[in-house]
C-alpha cells in the first residue's frame, strides 16, 4: 500500500512538473526591416517575447529584396518558417503555389477583428479565403516642395491639369548654367515601374479586369494615362532625363537633394524626407483624374503562417498580436504605417500629421492590381520594359497598351 | 617478412605477423586506386553541387516546372520550352546583346590588359605599388564596381556627367543607364573597368617568363623590336592569352551582377542577355522550365565557340 501510494505520488508530480515547466513553443519568423529600424522592430519581438511564456519568437532579418527568394527556396526544400511577411502584390503568387494556410477559422475568433479597418480585409483574401493578418499599409501619395510652391504663388495640385502646370512652373535652371537642374516632378521608370504606372493610370480611370474578369486595361483611359506620362518626360519635359531607370534609390534621392519639386511615394519615406527637409516637405493625395476618377496603389503586408507550420496556433497568437493596438501602434509611429486600426487612426498624432493625414484621406479611393498570379508574370516581365520604351519614343502609348493587354489575356488563357 | 598467402575473393593477400594483410606489388593497385581515393572527397563534392545541379537543369528544360502551378506537376514536354524561348519576339534582340556584352567586353579588356601588362613589365619607381593598385578593379567585389559605376555614370548628377559638361565636350547631362543607344555600353565600360587586371597580371606573368636568351638572340639575327614582338613574345604568351580568354569567355556569361544592379537588363530590354533572361524568368515568373532551357541552349552554344577557338589555337600551332 504504502508502495503504491509513493509511485502514484511520484508519477502525479511528473505530470505536474512536466505541464508547470512545458517548453515553450518556438516560432520561426521571417521578416524585412531596413536597418534603420531594426533596433524598433526587435523592441516588438522582444515584448512579445517578454509577454508571453507559452510562445517565444525567433525572428530573422531578411532583406527585403532577398525574402521572396527566401520564401521560394525554402518552400521547394520543405523549409519555411513558420511565419512570415506577404506583401498585398504578391499574396496571388504564394496562393497559387499553395504554401499559405487559410486562416478564416483564427480570424473568425480573434478579439480585435472588429478594430481592423473593413476595407483590408480585401486584401488578404483570395477566393473568400484569408490568408494573412493586415499589418502594415502604405498608401501613394505625392510629396511636394511647399516651400517652391509658395514661392512661385502655386497652391498644391488638385488635378492631373493643375499637376502637369505646377510641374511645367517648378522645371528651371536655377543656376543659370544652360542646364535645367530642378524638375517638376519625378517619374519612376526603372525597377518598381508598375506601382507607379497604375497609380497614375487609375486616376485616369484605367482597369484591368471587369468584374468577370475579363482583360479590359486596352482603353482609351489607359491609353489617355500613357500619353500623359510619355508627354510629362518627352514633350513637356519636366521630368528627370534618367526616368526610364530610375528606381526607388533615384527617385527619393532626387526629391531629398532638390532635383525634383514632387515625387509620388508613401508613408515608409516621411520620416527620411523630414529628417533632411524638415517644413519644407508636405504631401497631399493623389490629385483627381481628367475624367473625376481618382486611384492610387494600397499596398498591405500581412502576417501569414506557412501550410506547413505545425504551430499553426502558436503562430496566430503572435501574428495576432502584432495587429493589435500596442503592437501596431508602436509599428505606425516608430516603422511607418498608415494605421489599419480605427482605434489608432483616430489619435491625434496620426490625424494631425500631415503624411499620416494625407494616406488616411487617400484610403477611399485606394485600389488595388488584380489578385491573380498571372499579373504578376505580367508585371514583372512586361509593364517595366513597355513603360519604358513608351518614355524612350519606341513605343507609342497605344502600343505600350496593346502589349500589356495582349500580355495578360495570353497568360490569363493559358 | 610476408610469409603466408590467403585467397579473398579474386584477390591473395599476403599474411604478416600479428594477422596484418596487404596487398601484393603484382596487382599495382597503389597506384590504381589510391589517387582515386585522394580524389574521392572533391569528386563527390563537385558531383553535389555542380554535376547533379547541372543534369537536373538540363532535365528541367524538357519538362513543365511553374512553381505556381503546383497541381499540374513536371510533366514532359520535349522541346516545348526551347521552341518557346526561341520563338519570343525578343529573342533576337537578346541573343545579339548577348553576344555584343560577351566579346566586346572580353576583347576590351584583353587589349587593355595587355597593355598595361607591357607597362609594368618595364623598370620604374614604384612599380609594385602600381602593380597592386592595378589589382583592385579586379579584387573589388561585383555589387561595389556596380555601385559606383551606377553613380558615377548618373544622368542627374554623376561625376563623369559633370566633368564631360565642364570641359565642353557636352551641352547636357547624357542619362548613360536610361537610354538604349547607352545603356548596354555603359555596362560593358563597367566590365571591361574590373575585368582588365585579370589579363594584365596574367600575361605579366608569362612575360616575366619568357627567357631573356630569346631576345638576346633576335638582338644578334638584328631583329626590330617589331619583329621581337612578333616573333618572339607573342609565341610564347599564345598559351597564357589562349587560357585568359577562355576563362574571361566563361566568367563574363556567369557574371551578372553588374548588369542586374546597373540597368536590370532596361530600358526596355536594351540590356538585356539571356543569362539574366534566365534568371528574371526562373526568379520573377517562376518558370524554372523555360529558364532552364534558356541556360542549357547558353551552355551549349559556350562550350561550341569553345572547342572552335581552341581548335583554331591548335591548327595555328600546327602551322
Amino acid at each position: 500500500m504504502k508502495k503504491l501510494i509513493l509511485v502514484t505520488f511520484f508519477l502525479f508530480s511528473l505530470i505536474l512538473s512536466s505541464v508547470v515547466m512545458a517548453d515553450p513553443v518556438i516560432i520561426r519568423h521571417w521578416y524585412d526591416v531596413p536597418q534603420s529600424q531594426e533596433e524598433e522592430y526587435k523592441a516588438m519581438i522582444d515584448r512579445f517575447n517578454e509577454t508571453h511564456t507559452d510562445v517565444q519568437v525567433n525572428w530573422e532579418n531578411v532583406p527585403s529584396r532577398k525574402l521572396e527568394q527566401k520564401v521560394l527556396i525554402g518552400s521547394q526544400a520543405g523549409d519555411l518558417p513558420d511565419t512570415f511577411v506577404v506583401s498585398s502584390n504578391d499574396l496571388a503568387q504564394f496562393t497559387a503555389m499553395e504554401i499559405l494556410a487559410p486562416l478564416n477559422d483564427y480570424v473568425g475568433n480573434w478579439k480585435a477583428i472588429d478594430d481592423v479597418m473593413d476595407s483590408l480585409w480585401q486584401h488578404s483574401k483570395v477566393a473568400n479565403n484569408i490568408y494573412g493578418i493586415p499589418w502594415k499599409m502604405q498608401i501613394m501619395y505625392l510629396y511636394y516642395r511647399a516651400d517652391w510652391f509658395k514661392e512661385k504663388g502655386i497652391e498644391p495640385p488638385a488635378t492631373i491639369a493643375e499637376l502637369t502646370d505646377a510641374a511645367i512652373k517648378l522645371t528651371e535652371d536655377t543656376d543659370g548654367d544652360g542646364r535645367v537642374d530642378r524638375y517638376g516632378i519625378g517619374l519612376r521608370g526603372g525597377a518598381g515601374a508598375a506601382s507607379h504606372y497604375n497609380s497614375y493610370l487609375w486616376t485616369f480611370g484605367a482597369k484591368y479586369l471587369d468584374q468577370q474578369g475579363n482583360v479590359v486595361f486596352d482603353s482609351k483611359e489607359a491609353v489617355e494615362g500613357t500619353q500623359w506620362l510619355i508627354d510629362l518626360f518627352s514633350k513637356y519635359k519636366v521630368t528627370p532625363r534618367t526616368a526610364p531607370a530610375d528606381s526607388f534609390q533615384q527617385i527619393i534621392g532626387s526629391f531629398k537633394s532638390g532635383k525634383t519639386a514632387m515625387q509620388l511615394h508613401h508613408i515608409g519615406t516621411y520620416a527620411e524626407m523630414v529628417e533632411v527637409l524638415g517644413d519644407k516637405v508636405s504631401a497631399i493625395p493623389m490629385p483627381k483624374g481628367p475624367n473625376g476618377d481618382q486611384g492610387t496603389l494600397g499596398t498591405v503586408h500581412m502576417h501569414v503562417i506557412s501550410k506547413t507550420s505545425d504551430k499553426k496556433e502558436a503562430a496566430f497568437k503572435f501574428i495576432s498580436w502584432m495587429s493589435e493596438k500596442w503592437a501596431h501602434e508602436y509599428q505606425a509611429k516608430n516603422i511607418g504605417s498608415v494605421p489599419i486600426l480605427k482605434s489608432v487612426s483616430e489619435e491625434p498624432f496620426f490625424q494631425n500629421n500631415r503624411f499620416y493625414r494625407a494616406s488616411i484621406e487617400s484610403i477611399p479611393f485606394v485600389k488595388t492590381p488584380p489578385k491573380k498570379h498571372e499579373y504578376n508574370v505580367v508585371k514583372n516581365e512586361v509593364i517595366g520594359s513597355a513603360f519604358q520604351q513608351g518614355l524612350m519614343g519606341e513605343k507609342s502609348s497605344e502600343e505600350v497598351v496593346k502589349e500589356i493587354a495582349d500580355a495578360l489575356k495570353k497568360e490569363l488563357n493559358k | 617478412m610476408p610469409h603466408k598467402i590467403k585467397k579473398w575473393g579474386g584477390l591473395e593477400l599476403l599474411s604478416l605477423e600479428k594477422k596484418q594483410f596487404l596487398l601484393p606489388d603484382k596487382y599495382n593497385l597503389k597506384k590504381k586506386f589510391i589517387p582515386y581515393m585522394l580524389l574521392l572527397p572533391m569528386l563527390i563534392t563537385i558531383g553535389t553541387i555542380l554535376i547533379y545541379p547541372l543534369f537536373n537543369g538540363v532535365w528541367v528544360s524538357f519538362h513543365h516546372k511553374v512553381l505556381t502551378e503546383p497541381g499540374v506537376g513536371t510533366p514532359f514536354v520535349g522541346l516545348k520550352n526551347y521552341i518557346d524561348v526561341v520563338t519570343d519576339d525578343v529573342f533576337g534582340k537578346i541573343l545579339k546583346n548577348t553576344g555584343v556584352y560577351i566579346i566586346e567586353a572580353v576583347f576590351f579588356q584583353f587589349l587593355l590588359g595587355f597593355g598595361v601588362a607591357f607597362l609594368l613589365n618595364q623598370k620604374f619607381k614604384c612599380r609594385g605599388i602600381i602593380r597592386g593598385i592595378v589589382l583592385l578593379p579586379w579584387v573589388a567585389p561585383g555589387v561595389v564596381v556596380a555601385m559606383i559605376w551606377a553613380w558615377l555614370l548618373n544622368g542627374t548628377y554623376g561625376v563623369i556627367n559633370d566633368i564631360l559638361f565642364k570641359l565642353g565636350i557636352i551641352s547636357d547631362y547624357i542619362p548613360w543607364l536610361a537610354q538604349s543607344s547607352t545603356a548596354l555600353q555603359s555596362v560593358i565600360f563597367a566590365r571591361i573597368w574590373k575585368g582588365f587586371p585579370f589579363f594584365a597580371i596574367m600575361i605579366l606573368a608569362g612575360l616575366q617568363a619568357i627567357p631573356k636568351e630569346l631576345y638576346e638572340a633576335a638582338e644578334v639575327d638584328g631583329t626590330t623590336t617589331f619583329q621581337k614582338f612578333r616573333w618572339v613574345t607573342l609565341p610564347m604568351l599564345k598559351q597564357v592569352i589562349t587560357i585568359s580568354i577562355l576563362l574571361r569567355l566563361i566568367k563574363s556569361t556567369n557574371e551578372l551582377t553588374t548588369l542586374l544592379v546597373m540597368t536590370g537588363g532596361g530600358p526596355g530590354n536594351s540590356s538585356m542577355i539571356l543569362p539574366l533572361l534566365a534568371f528574371t524568368k526562373a526568379w520573377k515568373s517562376l518558370n524554372f522550365g523555360y529558364a532552364a532551357a534558356i541556360a542549357t541552349m547558353f551552355m551549349g552554344g559556350l562550350l561550341v565557340l569553345i572547342a572552335i577557338y581552341l581548335r583554331l589555337q591548335r591548327s595555328e600551332i600546327t602551322e
